[in-house]
């Protein structure tokens, strides 16, 4: 490195330098999640951002419920005519091993999803002190005033089962967050002929030191009181952040 | 902190030390639903960060099939991706990550 900043932590690794750019939080808020209109017998929410996100900044949306046991899931993302992510659809499900068709269950909605999106900053803040590292393209690539994203824990591939599982188990962390964008996945599920399930990938908080990420019921038809339907979505990954 | 790096906001507050491990964008590629290739991400290392595809699924919330994303696979510095399980492929953005 003939110039520039470069900042390592104790173990080596690069913090900060002038080639890659990091992730900050762009947008945050909470939503209820209850029956939601027009779409069946879907327990979702839908948020819709103040100011859209070009996809060129690799937005991801995170959640979590801040509760042990209560699950969050990424349904669907909305992408606008210019390319930008412009809003989100999620899903939650309470604390219960009952069928979401129960009564006992969808009696226990509406749940809290809190959630934020992270991207590439579109500029500096508007501190008027501390640090900041351009590259040279000209853009931020850290700026002491910005809401960093801080990866706590990545699994590798876990095959999402039908029940929850523990698959995520790390350092204590109180309320983590759960990148939804990472782990999305729908699926459809038929008992019989007029039974219809949702299914959803879905992370939740087992404890302080363990996640998991499941294949959860969001919605239902024929209301028969079916349990839990175990469909394979493939691998995806936990990431879980601070 | 006896050596180091240390930031504070104006309130005094910690914004950064260097005992902790932001993360840092190595790599964003928008992938097709249908894609299956490769990458090489000079200093990649997976014990210290992670690679996925964020899945752009549509805002239809009642799927009549599996829809997902790619599965990521990584061997050194070479990440590689392939269409997701189901019938539903989706396309999305494949973001490699450093977080040590």
């Amino acid at each position: 490195m003939s110039h520039g900043l470069r900042v390592t932590n104790a173990s080596g690794d690069v913090v900060i330098d002038e080639t890659y750019r990091n992730h900050v939080v762009v947008a945050g808020g909470s939503v209820s999640v209850g029956a939601y209109p027009g779409w069946g017998d879907a327990y979702a929410a839908s948020v819709t951002l103040a100011a859209p996100i070009p996809m060129a900044r690799g937005p991801l949306v995170w959640g979590r419920t801040g509760t042990d046991r209560v699950s969050c899931g990424l349904l669907g993302v909305v992408i606008d005519g210019s390319g930008a992510l412009s809003g989100f659809h999620v899903t939650g499900r309470p604390d219960s091993d009952l069928p979401i068709a129960n009564p006992a269950v969808q009696a226990m909605y509406p749940i809290t999803v809190q959630w934020r999106v992270t991207a590439l900053p579109s500029g500096p803040s508007a501190e008027s002190w501390g640090l900041r590292v351009f590259d040279a393209a000209g853009d931020v690539a850290f700026d002491s005033g910005l809401d960093y994203l801080r990866i706590h824990h990545a699994t590798a591939g876990v095959s999402v089962p039908g029940t929850p599982a523990v698959n995520a188990t790390y350092a204590a962390l109180a309320d983590p967050w759960f990148c939804l964008s990472a782990c999305a996945a729908l699926s459809t599920g038929t008992l019989s002929g007029d039974d219809t399930l949702w299914l959803a990938a879905m992370a939740r908080r087992e404890s302080s030191t363990q996640a998991a990420l499941w294949l959860g019921e969001y919605g239902y038809q024929a209301g028969d009181t079916f349990y839990a339907y175990g469909n394979s979505v493939g691998m995806r990954r936990l990431v879980v952040a601070r | 902190m006896a050596h180091g790096l240390a930031i504070y906001d104006a309130s005094g507050a910690p914004r950064l030390e260097v005992t902790d491990r932001i993360t840092r964008l190595l790599l964003r590629r928008y992938v097709p639903a249908d894609e299956s290739s490769s990458v090489v991400v000079p200093g990649f290392d997976a014990a210290k960060g992670v690679a996925f595809v964020a899945a752009r699924l549509p805002g239809t919330l009642l799927p009549s099939s599996t829809r997902i994303g790619h599965e990521v696979s990584v061997s050194g510095e070479t990440v590689s991706w392939s269409p997701g399980f189901g019938s539903g492929r989706a396309d999305g953005d494949l973001l490699v990550f450093a977080y040590a």
